[in-house]
């Protein structure tokens, strides 16, 4: 399998404090790779760094073989890249398939009727919601939408920024098994996470970031297991 | 507690009550009660226990009146934020549909019967309601608060004077290049800090508006400073319409009619009435495309946009520009109208008009800000008996839409965006 995005030996700085310390890290196209780390680890920085925001002070981030460090965020946006950003992001005063249509952006609206379509049967809730305005539902609600807007582009790889943060714990659960149905399709998955068990058990490879470095890499089951880990985020059970 | 009758307290209305009153006679003992007559001073307490009476009568009444069933569902209903627009569904037919065909026939029989005062102040009226649609743009839809759209209303009168006397361009020529030129203008502005947000691009568009006044004012050699510029009058097909034309017929005498100086207002105001109504269809068909899209979830939420690959600059530029340029033709129609400009027609307080129009209006609302612009500019020529009272009656409108109508006389309702094929099923 070929790298599809790639982080080579990556620092990030916020003036005198470095958030990143020589990064490396590889996503391989159709598989699920994933992130975990407590809070103040770097998780997100690592994200807002591949669309350029803030900028990386060294290394490369290569994309489909192609140096995006220095590219603009819309850029990389627009070419296959879809984020579900951190807290959301939705639009609220959209109705939701306005805000699904806003997805459409980087491709046009050729695929839009097919694609809505494949979200709401993927999304069943957003189906009932269709015209209600994002900021009227619920927390789990929107975290499906954000998914979905994301979706809707056609990505070729998926980030995700904590799609549990602030979710009880059986809407988790649903959302980490829309997860699996998305990956199942073949589609590549970069998750962000500070759910440690479901993140890993989702998980193709897994990598646990501490301090802004990569502490540990492995498969998601050895990562699982593995007792450092179990001790830092799964509370030792 | 005290009695309770059919749950009003009137124990409560009663200290309300007291209380307003208590805050009525320290506010107004002291202005109204004393009057200064050179050294002595007189005391005027009948005058003052009158205001304090009437003020006392108006909170008890409201104080009742909010207990009672239908106040308290009135208070309801006004507390209640329901804010954000709402969205109806792609299909809807808008009623107007059915109104707007009567007021532009209306809007073109008009000028013929309406005296030429009247003319006057409608064509005034629809200069502010140019501005509002112009800035309903860059604050309504994009969100980008600027207070120094005075500026570019500026660059369009200044445009038309300055044009004509030092290029000989006339109203026809510089109407599209004012235009461009305060778009131009809004670019330069808007490059470097469309960065900022909120409250510094406040900051930094009032400095813009008062830089171009000051320029206006110092630049003596080309401005003329404070003595101002005359403008020219339009033309139709060259004719003017002078009482006696330089080079050429003027209007009247090709038409073999009496010379009236009413013709001129006429004519302005159809080019105007038509203009404002190009400019509500460009608007109009702009909210509907993927531009004015990207303006409103700019507003809603910048770092979604640019996560959806938006290139969030450009959208903000865009909206910069198209709202200067709709200022820049509301300058031109402004010189023409006057037939001369000076800087003291472009003060902040202008902006904070424009401003004011488009958050009665309701931000983003079309129909809301041409009411506000009418309303705006309209109300201070009824209320000229009451010239003195004019700014109180101002603030006070201001002070009673922002509690009741916080979100704009009008509620923003946009069409929900849709396929072109339709919805999916």
């Amino acid at each position: 399998m070929t790298n599809l995005l790639e982080f080579k030996d990556v620092d990030v700085h916020y003036g005198p404090i470095q958030a990143l310390k020589k990064v490396s890290l590889e996503v391989k196209e159709g598989e699920i790779a994933t992130m975990i780390g407590s809070n103040g680890a770097g998780k997100s920085t690592l994200l807002m760094s591949i669309f350029g925001q803030p900028r990386i002070s060294g290394g490369q981030i290569i994309y489909r073989g192609e140096d995006i460090s220095q590219k603009s965020a819309h850029y990389v946006a627009s070419n296959g890249l879809a984020q579900s950003p951190e807290g959301r992001r939705i639009f609220p005063s959209m109705s939701v398939e306005e805000n699904l249509l806003m997805g459409t952006i980087p491709i046009g609206m050729e695929h839009c009727d097919e694609d809505m379509q494949h979200m709401f049967e993927l999304f069943p809730r957003l189906k009932e919601r269709r015209n209600q305005r994002a900021s009227t539902m619920s927390g789990g609600e929107q975290q499906m939408l954000a998914i979905a807007r994301a979706l809707m582009s056609r990505p070729k790889l998926l980030l995700l920024d904590e799609p549990s943060l602030g979710l009880a714990p059986i809407i988790v659960k649903q959302i980490f098994k829309i997860l699996e149905d998305v990956a199942s399709t073949g589609m590549t998955i970069f998750l962000v996470e500070q759910n440690a068990n479901h993140a890993l058990k989702l998980a193709d490879r897994g990598y646990v970031m501490v301090n802004g470095e990569i502490r540990l890499t492995g498969t998601g089951e050895e990562l699982l297991v593995n007792p450092e880990v179990r001790e830092a985020y799964l509370g030792g059970h | 507690m005290s009695q309770q009758t059919n749950g009003i307290n009137i124990g409560a209305a009663i200290k309300d009550t007291i209380v307003a009153g208590l805050l009525a006679l320290i506010v107004f003992g002291p202005v109204v009660g004393v009057l200064l007559d050179g050294y002595e001073f007189s005391t005027r307490s009948g005058d003052v226990a009158a205001i304090v009476a009437v003020v006392m009568a108006g909170r008890f009444v409201l104080s009742v009146f909010t207990q009672t069933d239908f106040g308290k569902a009135f208070l309801y209903r006004q507390s209640t934020k329901d804010d954000g627009v709402v969205v109806t569904s792609p299909d809807y037919k808008s009623k107007m549909t059915y109104i707007l065909p009567i007021v532009i026939v209306i809007g073109l029989i008009a000028p013929f019967i309406a005296s030429k005062y009247v003319l006057t102040i409608v064509i005034l009226g629809l200069i502010y309601v140019l501005l509002g649609l112009g800035l309903n743009i860059v604050v309504g839809l994009a969100g980008l608060l600027d207070l120094g759209f005075v500026g570019f209303y500026a660059i369009g009168a200044y445009g038309l004077a300055l044009g004509y006397e030092n290029l000989g361009l006339g109203f026809w020529s510089m109407l599209p290049l004012a235009a461009i030129m305060a778009a131009i203008a809004g670019a330069i502005l808007g490059f470097p800090v469309l960065r900022m947000h909120g409250d510094y691009l406040a900051i930094v568009t009032l400095g813009f508006g008062e830089i171009i006044r000051l320029v206006l004012t110092n630049w003596t050699e080309f401005t003329h400073g404070p003595n101002g510029v005359s403008a020219p009058l339009p033309t139709l097909f060259g004719l003017e319409f002078k009482r006696r034309s330089s080079d050429g017929t003027p209007f009247h005498e090709f038409f073999g009619l009496p010379y009236d100086s009413a013709y001129k207002y006429i004519f302005i105001y159809i080019v105007l009435f038509l203009v404002v109504l190009a400019v509500l269809y460009v608007k109009h068909r702009l909210t509907r495309m993927p531009i004015g899209r990207a303006w409103e979830a700019l507003r809603e939420d910048e770092i979604a946009c640019r996560s959806l690959g938006l290139n969030h600059v450009l959208v903000k530029l865009s909206a910069f520009m198209l709202g200067a340029s709709t200022g820049g033709l509301a300058g031109v129609f402004f010189a023409t109208y006057q037939g001369f400009v000076n800087p003291s027609s472009f003060t902040f307080f202008e902006s904070a008009l424009i401003l004011a129009i488009v958050v009665l209006g309701g931000m983003g609302s079309t129909v809301g800000v041409v009411i506000a612009a009418f309303v705006l500019t309209v109300m201070p020529e009824m209320l000229r008996e009451f010239a003195d009272y004019r700014v109180l009656m101002f603030g006070v409108l201001m002070v009673v839409m922002m509690i009741w109508k916080p979100r704009g006389l009008v509620r923003v309702t946009r069409t929900g965006f849709a396929t072109r094929k339709g919805t999916v099923k």
